[in-house]
């Protein structure tokens, strides 16, 4: 799963365990996420789009999809 | 976005190679000046030619040596590969290095003296009794690194962590702080009531006193262990509570063809029998062993994240 999370933090000025604090995670988890380690659960993923006020395929992309799509 | 995945950390914000040299340096000669070579080690390098009255300082210095000239080499080694790679460098490396200062300083000799004035006479230590050994040691450095994680901070996190990364990854915050030190308390019971197992083990006196005494240290240890392994897990988020329950899934898959494999041995009288003190010590390694592997799949950075030796 790709995603758009770094950038969106990059844009906001936000370090890793800023945002770790905004979502009640660990900041190992951001990293993880961030680095393609880890795939967030349903919940946590929604909670990243009300973050950032936007839906989940914005920010998470299927890797064969983006494949496909390029 | 390349920028923030590759840059090196600014200048000054990490100790120095040559501090954190000096620093490993200035702990292992307290370690040495403590220890005290086996004389049969010494005799056995004096009848190699070693010159007598050398022989005992090569003991003190030479693990030292090997500690600062392992870890450049260490890091060398490691650069650029796997996050699997790389741990099982570092879990190699401090096996040689904690292997070389126990065959040196024979460390194990010092604290036995030790044990015996509480619990009179040890036997010899079967197999299973140095694997005890040997893994409480592992347990309580590793959770007195980190207590000093706990109570110092990012300096700490920094001065002990094995590669260079992102200033943030090695920030310690008032949060990680609290986790660290469940971690220490968990880690810290485990070297106690694998130790004290070992101690049971190698009791030679039948007086209660001391076997009860014994078997107290093993509960209050296992109770440190289990209390700071659930204060961890309440804490844990969605990630690191699935890597916590993968490293039990690998483990205990390993833990039942390991017992197969042994069962099938024993009935063709190929293996001693396995008695419960052996289970438990295996259960223990196992679990160490598929926690590392877990936690450097998710936790660790790839490779092309590294700036070691920077």
């Amino acid at each position: 799963m790709k995603n758009k999370l770094r950038v969106l933090r990059a844009e906001r000025a936000w370090s890793q365990a800023d945002l770790a604090d905004h979502l009640g995670v660990s900041r190992q988890t951001i990293n993880a996420i961030e680095v393609g380690k880890y795939d967030p659960s349903l919940p946590l993923a929604f909670k990243i789009a009300r973050l950032f006020a936007m839906s989940i395929e914005q920010i998470f992309q299927d890797e064969d999809v983006a494949r496909a799509a390029e | 976005m390349t920028a923030l995945t590759s840059s090196p950390p600014p200048a000054g914000g990490r100790p120095s190679r040559i501090l954190r040299l000096a620093t490993l340096a200035a702990a292992m000669a307290a370690l040495s000046v403590t220890g005290a070579p086996n004389p049969r080690t010494i005799d056995g390098l004096t009848a190699a030619g070693a010159p007598e009255g050398a022989a005992g300082l090569v003991l003190h210095v030479a693990p030292i040596l090997l500690a600062l000239a392992a870890w450049p080499a260490m890091q060398a080694l490691a650069r650029g590969r796997s996050p699997l790679v790389r741990s099982t460098v570092y879990a190699l490396t401090g096996v040689v290095i904690g292997f070389f200062t126990a065959v040196c300083l024979d460390l194990f000799v010092g604290v036995e003296p030790a044990m015996e004035r509480l619990t009179g006479p040890l036997g010899e230590a079967g197999d299973i009794d140095i694997v005890a050994w040997a893994l409480s040691g592992y347990s309580l450095f590793s959770g007195a690194l980190m207590l000093a994680i706990a109570a110092i901070g990012t300096p700490a996190a920094r001065a002990v962590s094995l590669e260079e990364a992102d200033p943030e990854c090695t920030e310690v915050r008032r949060r990680d702080r609290a986790t660290f030190a469940f971690s220490a308390v968990g880690l810290l019971g485990q070297g106690v009531f694998v130790g004290a197992f070992a101690v049971a083990n190698q009791l030679d006196v039948e007086a209660a006193g001391v076997r009860l005494g014994v078997t107290g240290a093993v509960a209050a240890g296992a109770l440190a262990f289990a209390w700071g392994s659930w204060s961890l897990w309440r804490r844990f988020d969605e990630m690191q509570r699935r890597a916590t329950v993968e490293a039990y899934a690998w483990s205990g898959f390993a833990a039942w063809f390991g017992c197969m494999i042994w069962a099938v041995l024993e009935s063709l009288s190929l293996a001693p029998a396995l008695t419960a003190y052996g289970a438990v010590v295996g259960l223990v390694v196992l679990q160490n062993i598929a926690a590392t592997i877990v936690s450097a799949q998710t936790t660790m950075a790839p490779a092309r994240r590294l700036v070691v030796g920077a």
